[in-house]
């Protein structure tokens, strides 16, 4: 337990100085662009009284060893800079979009990963059949398919044709009740959930399907045959656990990335997160917006890969003695 | 040779590639009489792999029975659905291996690999099975079996996993117990300690041991009977001190002249051979022409049975 | 010309594993080669036998110089190795060849046994013709060797592969061929041929062999001499047939009584000289003592050196081989 408690702060510790190179990196960003740094922070339409509040806030007058320090120390007690756009403290404009990007991407994500693994698992227990050979072409071909184009899909059929769906937006105006506004949400998500779903499943499918064959090769899994466990066991117990090691770690290292990847998503169904918020902080150039949802992203990353490790060193003890002791 | 717990009855398989048919065991009988180690004697590509496969039921797609029959305790395997097979894979015919800790699970404890076993096979849950799980783990002689059991694989050494393989092959109280190369990866002094302690199981719990080896010395030490196999073919078979004492093929004669290090037969060659010739024959520095053509028919001879075509040219001269 | 040195010597002879953390501390250390010395003749036939973690694998790699040793010194005709090996190593290689265990792997699969044959020759501007090639399969009994020039290498038995190997060893004529396991993954009637032929060609060729091995009757079969290591030392060293019918170390002692004899009528409880009580490998005294049954309280306190206790014999223990004139 103690060795534990080690782990997660050694781990901690090496997110944070992540998240402090991070930074860093928009640290230079903004002081070595050319131009004036306070400008670039209060952008480019505020007032000559704004500019010089923000320069004498940030130490603009100061060596660039202090203004460093002054920096980190803002950003440390959540001081991101001023949004321009939305005349609103950056952190605040994340904190308020953040929320809705983790509802659909944990959804789409959880989706994907337990559909790709079922899947994946059922293919490769049958590798080469003609079901096997169903499942990857489907999967493929979402894969294939950009997301836009899938999401247009999506809408022209399940909400113009059918008419089953809404085209976009989070939640409808003037719901009443706890309950009314939950279903009224996943009402709303289905269609960017699915979307994000089939393409992010076909790569956990066939990472899954490619490592469970090796795995069912394995002498351990002759050994359970020979048991006498019935072949479902065989599979979901012995295999898949072994199997299971790379999907965590391309998890961990893919969740990271969609907090602010899904883009185009949630730009076509309206969805008020964190991937419409970087296409409006990057079409008004509101760069501290933009410094602000890199940040972001960096901490998302690393406290998601810290999340992987933890997973992966509790499924393999292997892992779990290399990274704990 | 009363009430075999296991009979083999003209065995014939092919594994079909393609369009070509690879023939893998053909005509092999063998009796396993209860109570006893019998020793399975061959090399890479006897045929000996695919025998326990077939027992097991555990054949690729690829295999093709052409004729024969597997009595287990009365029953024909090969007639048994999945469903009643699984009622005899694990419970009353168990396996251990060669390479013992790549036959275990990486990612579950001991304990739990263990404990599947005496569930599944016999119904003890909680407290019960872990007791069960310790009584057998100090049956192989473990030192500190509650601190083995919190193990994992990669934490054990060659000869921790194989008495932990041995338990859990023991954990359904199996009537056969079949042993593939149990030791021949082990260490010299592991694997002497592996033999004696599956010799003390089978005296002390009189389990009928099925031994796959390619090591004569191993079934010195433990068999009571012995069948060679070659090509997928039995060349011989008898009391195991008849084999050592008065070996007829000449294959076996080989196999025990090279614990010595030495060896007269050919380097095998690689080419088509008749369908009916004895496979041992292009390797056979005795070897006549009726043996490229006609496999030999089986004859007693001194306590022991062959299938040979010099020898039984020996014995008629006379 | 170079006859007043023996081909090999090595004096003391140090090669340390060490395993460390991210931070570069040193968690473990694993002592494969310590302290170890020894001379091989020419035209000898020397063994090292030991178990898994003997630091056997090691030592023949050290050998065949594809592995720097940390202290001591390894001479060939009396020159370093280091300074043959940074001068000359076409050269060295030349004289020094080994085959390794598994003759299933390290094999370029879509390279002709042709190929195979003639790279080294190539590499080292050595002229040869078609009957050569020919000639050097047919001496590893590789026949109809016209036909298996032509095969690939996936195409040939185990057996047969490890002939291959051998005939590429010898191809360059060396003065040293390093066998590490060359049988141990053989069936039984291939490992006595391959024995056989390593043993006409020392005859033919007389070049020296260092075979390793984990088998007493292989060593006793093949060998002149043997070096028994357990857990990176030489704990005894003899003439072959002298430590197989007569060992002294109680650690030779326990590999010989380990040797299965096949002899069905001498069969029953063997009585090992072996404590079952494993303990850990101890840091002070000798690194045998907690599974010898002839330890006294010195062994733990004092870590024996190898002394000679007859002509041509060595042993390294306190209770047993202590000179007794």
């Amino acid at each position: 337990m103690k060795k534990f408690v080690t782990f997660v702060f050694k781990r901690l510790l090496a997110a944070i100085l992540v998240i402090v190179a991070v930074a860093l990196i928009s640290f230079f960003v903004i002081n070595l662009a050319p131009g004036n740094p306070a400008v670039m922070l209060a952008g480019e339409a505020a007032s000559p009284e704004y500019i010089k509040e923000i320069e004498k806030a940030y130490g603009f007058d100061k060596p660039i060893e202090e203004r460093l320090f002054i920096y980190l120390h803002h950003l440390f007690l959540g001081d991101w800079g001023y949004s321009t756009y939305y005349q609103a403290p950056v952190l605040k404009a994340i904190l308020q979009r953040l929320p809705a990007t983790l509802l659909l991407m944990l959804t789409a994500l959880a989706i994907a990963i337990a559909l790709g693994i079922y899947l994946g698992a059922v293919t490769s227990s049958r590798a080469f059949s003609k079901f096997d050979a169903l499942v990857n072409y489907v999967s493929l071909t979402f894969y294939s398919f950009p997301a836009y184009w899938l999401a247009l899909m999506l809408i022209l059929i399940f909400s113009l044709y059918i008419p089953a769906f809404p085209t976009g937006g989070m939640m409808d105006i003037g719901i009443e009740g706890a309950v009314q506004k939950v279903l009224n949400v996943i009402w709303h998500m289905v269609l960017p959930v699915t979307t994000l779903s089939l393409i992010f499943m076909a790569s956990y499918l066939r990472l899954t399907r490619q490592v469970m064959i090796d795995v069912l090769s394995s002498n351990f899994i002759f050994t359970a045959i020979a048991k006498g466990l019935p072949k479902k066991r065989i599979i979901f117990k012995h295999a898949l656990r072994n199997a299971l090691i790379p999907v965590i770690a391309m998890a961990g290292t893919q969740f990271g990335q969609v907090i602010a990847g899904a883009v185009l998503t949630e730009t076509i169904f309206s969805w008020p997160g964190m991937g419409s918020l970087l296409i409006q902080a990057v079409t008004y150039r509101d760069y501290p917006l933009v410094i602000g949802i890199f940040i972001m992203t960096a901490i998302v990353t690393s406290l998601s890969n810290f999340v992987a490790d933890v997973l992966m060193a509790r499924v393999d003890p292997r892992i779990k003695a290399k990274l704990i002791g | 040779m009363s009430d075999p717990i296991l009979r083999i009855e003209n065995l014939s398989l092919s594994y079909l590639v393609g369009d070509t048919k690879f023939r893998a065991l053909k005509s092999v009988s063998m009796s396993v009489p209860r109570g006893s180690v019998v020793a399975l004697v061959g090399e890479s590509g006897s045929g000996k792999t695919t025998l326990i496969r077939s027992i097991m039921r555990v054949l690729p797609k690829q295999a093709v029975i052409e004729e024969g029959k597997i009595y287990f305790e009365g029953k024909d395997l090969l007639s048994l659905n999945e469903e009643d097979m699984l009622k005899i894979r694990g419970k009353k015919i168990s396996m251990v291996f060669q390479d013992p800790i790549s036959h275990l699970n990486p990612v579950m404890s001991v304990k739990e690999q263990l404990i599947e076993s005496i569930e599944l096979h016999r119904g003890l849950k909680g407290k019960e099975a872990e007791n069960e799980a310790l009584r057998l783990l100090s049956l192989m002689r473990l030192k500190d079996p509650q601190r083995v059991l919190n193990l994992f694989p990669h934490q054990l050494s060659g000869g921790m996993a194989q008495r932990v393989l041995i338990a859990m092959a023991l954990a359904s109280n199996p009537s056969l117990l079949i042993a593939d190369e149990p030791t021949s990866a082990l260490d010299p002094t592991v694997q002497i300690r592996i033999l004696s302690l599956l010799k003390e199981i089978h005296e002390n719990e009189n389990l009928t041991i099925l031994l796959i080896t390619h090591d004569l010395s191993v079934v010195a030490y433990i068999a009571d009977f012995v069948y060679v196999i070659y090509g997928g073919r039995i060349m011989e078979y008898g009391d195991v001190h008849r084999i050592f004492g008065r070996p007829l093929h000449p294959y076996t004669k080989d196999l025990l002249l090279s614990l010595s290090g030495r060896s007269f037969s050919e380097p095998k060659k690689s080419g088509t051979l008749l369908e009916d010739a004895c496979p041992f024959a292009p390797r056979c520095p005795q070897a006549i022409e009726a043996c490229f053509k006609q496999f030999p028919k089986y004859v007693n001879l001194n306590g022991g049975v062959v299938a040979c075509h010099s020898v039984n040219v020996g014995r008629d001269d006379t | 010309m170079k006859e007043e040195y023996p081909l090999v010597e090595a004096k003391k002879l140090k090669k340390y594993f060490r395993e460390t953390s991210l931070l570069g501390k040193v968690i473990k250390t694993t002592k494969a080669v310590d302290d170890v010395s020894f001379s091989i003749g020419r035209r000898e036939k020397f063994c090292i036998v030991g178990e898994s973690g003997s630091g056997k694998t090691t030592l023949a790699r050290i050998l065949a110089g594809l592995l720097d040793y940390d202290e001591g010194e390894l001479f060939l005709d009396g020159e370093r190795y280091k300074d043959l090996l940074e001068k000359d190593r076409k050269g060295f290689r030349r004289k020094v060849q080994i085959i390794f265990q598994d003759p299933y792997s390290s094999i370029n699969p879509r390279k002709s046994v042709r190929e195979f044959l003639e790279r080294p020759l190539k590499l080292h501007g050595i002229s040869f013709s078609r009957s050569d090639l020919l000639n050097i399969l047919e001496s590893v009994g590789l026949s109809p060797a016209e036909e298996i020039m032509n095969r690939m290498p996936w195409e040939l038995s185990g057996g047969q592969r490890q002939r291959l190997f051998i005939a590429r060893a010898i191809s360059l004529n060396p003065e040293l061929l390093i066998a590490d396991e060359p049988v141990s993954m053989l069936d039984v009637t291939v490992r006595a041929q391959i024995l056989s032929l390593m043993n006409r060609l020392y005859e033919d060729r007389g070049m020296s062999i260092v075979l390793i091995s984990h088998d007493m009757l292989t060593v006793n079969v093949f060998c002149d001499r043997v070096a028994v290591m357990y857990l990176g030392k030489f704990v005894e060293i003899g003439k072959a047939r002298d430590v197989y019918s007569s060992p002294i170390h109680p650690y030779s002692e326990l590999l010989v009584k380990s040797t299965l004899k096949p002899d069905p009528g001498i069969r029953g409880k063997v009585d090992l000289p072996e404590k079952e009580e494993l303990g850990s490998i101890p840091a002070v005294g000798c690194r045998f003592q907690p599974r010898c049954i002839y330890s006294v309280q010195r062994c733990a306190l004092e870590e024996p050196i190898l002394r000679e206790v007859s002509q041509g014999r060595s042993v390294a223990c306190h209770v047993k081989g202590v000179s007794r004139s």
